[in-house]
């Protein structure tokens, strides 16, 4: 019974302090609010700096891999042994390689009745011996290249015998590919890049470099297969923005009917700069950039009395005729911006066509208002600078989507041009001016391309 | 002077100044309407949202805090949390539970992180049910209630709010402070002891608010 009683007792102590916890309130301090609004932007902004930092890593990273990928590719081109102009007449000739080419890309790939023939790879020691039995098989009665200054054509000596071909190392082997090599050209009266000397010298005297070769014989075959260099590319471009339709307000209804003046904010002055770094590989590109939006809006008609009133204006005949209290500004936006784009291209080389669409980071960096005020004397111009205490958002976030036509000048720069749209994603305006629509610009997009 | 429509009741209004537009929302925005527009950072919903409940929550806060000034900062970290993830809230349970639970959550977060809670396990003195205590619990000043509650170590504290005034049950609580449910209890049982130690010396000044 004791049990059951304090149970009940527990329960109401419970009940009592809960119904009178929900009753406490406390008010918050009077500018409460506006401080948690203050932690949230620096949050925000803070979210910002760390993307930017992660971005500005993968570009460093990415260049970086680019580079190396680059050295790697010259390395490979400095060495490139065979360059024909025209395809050799092989009809009476060894068989061992029927044709080698040189790609328009600088690779080299040998092949024999359009198979590629058989290149072993540096450190597969194993498929030496395969290797050789292979290219002797098919040698027939070639002849061997003993001397750095000569090129002897013994018929009956080989280079590959049976009793040897255990004790054949490595690099021996590569050697040998690569006077095999140059005894096709040879015999085919081919122009090369390289003279016999340097050529020999590479391929007899030192016994490396002629490992080299075939190495990157081998690795240029396999490149060309199956990996795309990745590209860096810089471009600089400019946008001019044509139509620019903004909000239509709804005290400029009664601004229109009493002036005929036409009462959407028009930006006809816009024009952006800028500069995009890009990573390409076969079709898809991946753009970052920085850039500088200029935005003037002209006859915008806002009331005399919200954001304006601490101007220095003469509010005289052109208002109090109408009996409304009216200003007439023009005003000019500044932002920097950092573009994010991926495009796809397709086309010929000469002149393609690349779809691109993306993110534009902008920050408001000044906002400059022309305040145009009437009195018995005419009108008048006011300027001030209202960075900071503006309608509009300090931080922006534009979406972009534009069709560019790129020509190709040379292989490594060319021109580009097309429309372009933007629009702004989020709020363009302030919370107070929400019923506003951000301006949707439609544009021409010129630049020109630097690949490397 | 800016007019625009009211998302509740189609109205022209001006939105010009701020009290303007608190006095017509009070006479019926919905906390849908409320949310979806904090949704979309409509500064002044925003605005309007914490007015409303910032009361409410710092009266929470207060009493998972150590101090008022703790409140305030764990109210501000709690607001900054509901606004990020204001758009995650369905309305499958009432807004005022889902604000309250955030705020709970973040009090608890706020003080692991700031001090080493020590929790008992075995427990020293059995809570003898005062009548008096409990009667006068109608009685007392609320301020003076939640100031005694405040004062009470941080682990009695937080097992006392969430078991009697959330009405988590043990098991609850034990999972979400990683404890035992045994510890659980003893907690509460010492937090009531205590806290009836507490009004027990406040006895005179409760019984002469009771008279009045």
């Amino acid at each position: 019974m004791d049990l059951i009683l304090k149970g009940m007792q527990n329960d109401k102590f419970n009940n009592i302090l809960k119904d009178r916890a929900k009753e406490f309130v406390l008010l918050p301090n009077a500018n409460a609010f506006e401080n948690m609004v203050a932690y949230r932007k620096k949050a925000k902004r803070k979210r910002i700096v760390v993307f930017m930092v992660f971005l500005a890593f993968l570009m460093s990273f990415g260049t970086t891999v680019f580079f190396i990928n680059n050295k790697h590719r010259e390395r490979i081109e400095s060495n490139k042994t065979v360059t024909l102009k025209s395809e050799p007449n092989l009809s009476n000739k060894p068989k061992i390689a029927e044709k080698i080419i040189k790609k328009s890309t600088g690779k080299i790939i040998m092949e024999r009745s359009n198979k590629p023939l058989n290149i072993y790879k540096p450190n597969d020691v194993d498929s030496a011996p395969e290797m050789l039995n292979d290219i002797k098989a098919k040698q027939g009665n070639l002849n061997i290249v003993t001397s750095a200054n000569e090129v002897n054509l013994n018929k009956n000596e080989s280079i590959f015998h049976d009793e040897n071909l255990q004790e054949i190392k490595k690099l021996k082997v590569y050697q040998d590919t690569a006077l095999l090599v140059k005894k096709v050209i040879d015999s085919n009266n081919a122009d090369t890049n390289l003279t016999d000397e340097e050529f020999l010298a590479k391929a007899i005297n030192d016994t490396l470099s002629a490992a080299l070769i075939a190495n990157n014989v081998a690795s240029s075959k396999i490149n060309y297969k199956t990996k795309e260099p990745i590209h860096l590319s810089l471009s600089v471009f400019n946008y001019y923005m044509l139509l620019n339709k903004a909000y239509n307000g709804a005290d400029n209804n009664l601004i229109n009917s009493i002036f005929g003046l036409d009462y959407n904010e028009q930006a006809n002055q816009s024009y952006s700069l800028g500069f995009l770094f890009g990573l390409t590989r076969k079709k898809i590109s991946l753009k970052v950039g920085f850039a500088y939006n200029n935005v003037q809006f002209d006859k915008l008609f806002i009331p005399s009395d919200s954001m304006v009133t601490g101007a220095n204006v003469k509010k005289e005949s052109l208002v109090n005729d109408f009996g409304y209290n009216i200003n007439v500004i023009d005003q000019s936006l500044s932002f920097v911006e950092m573009p994010i784009l991926l495009g796809y291209t397709i086309g010929s080389k000469k002149v393609n066509y690349t779809f691109e669409t993306g993110l534009a980071f902008q920050y408001l960096t000044q906002t400059n208002t022309y305040l145009l005020t009437s009195d018995v004397n005419g009108f008048s111009y006011n300027t001030r600078n209202d960075a900071g205490n503006n309608r509009f958002n300090q931080f922006q976030i534009a979406g972009q989507f534009s069709f560019l036509i790129n020509y190709n000048l040379t292989r490594h720069i060319s021109i580009y041009g097309g429309p372009i749209t933007k629009f702004h994603l989020g709020q363009y305006f302030k919370q107070e001016f929400t019923d506003r629509s951000a301006p949707i610009y439609l544009g021409l997009n010129t630049g020109i391309n630097f690949k490397f | 002077m800016q007019r625009s429509k009211c998302y509740s009741c189609q109205m022209n209004i001006e939105f010009k100044k701020l009290p303007l537009i608190l006095k017509h929302k009070k006479s019926g925005i919905t906390d849908h309407e409320l949310v979806q527009r904090c949704i979309n950072n409509d500064a002044v919903a925003q605005k309007m949202f914490f007015e409303q409940y910032a009361p409410m929550l710092l009266g929470v806060s207060f009493r998972y805090a150590n101090s008022e000034a703790e409140a305030h900062e764990i109210l501000q970290i709690g607001f900054i949390k509901i606004f990020n993830s204001l758009s995650k809230f369905r309305f499958e349970s009432s807004l005022a539970t889902w604000l309250t639970r955030v705020m709970i959550n973040t009090a608890l977060n706020y003080l692991k992180a700031n001090e080493k809670v020590k929790w008992e396990a075995n427990i020293e003195s059995i809570y003898e049910n005062n009548d008096f205590v409990v009667e006068q619990l109608h009685h007392i000043d609320l301020k003076v209630l939640m100031d005694c509650i405040q004062q009470l170590p941080t682990g009695y504290r937080i097992v006392l709010n969430m078991f009697a005034i959330e009405g988590y049950s043990h098991k609850e609580i034990a999972e979400e402070l990683n404890i035992t449910e045994s510890t659980s209890r003893s907690q509460f049982a010492r937090a009531k002891v205590l806290l009836e130690k507490k009004l027990l010396t406040l006895g005179f000044d409760i019984k002469r608010y009771a008279e009045r």
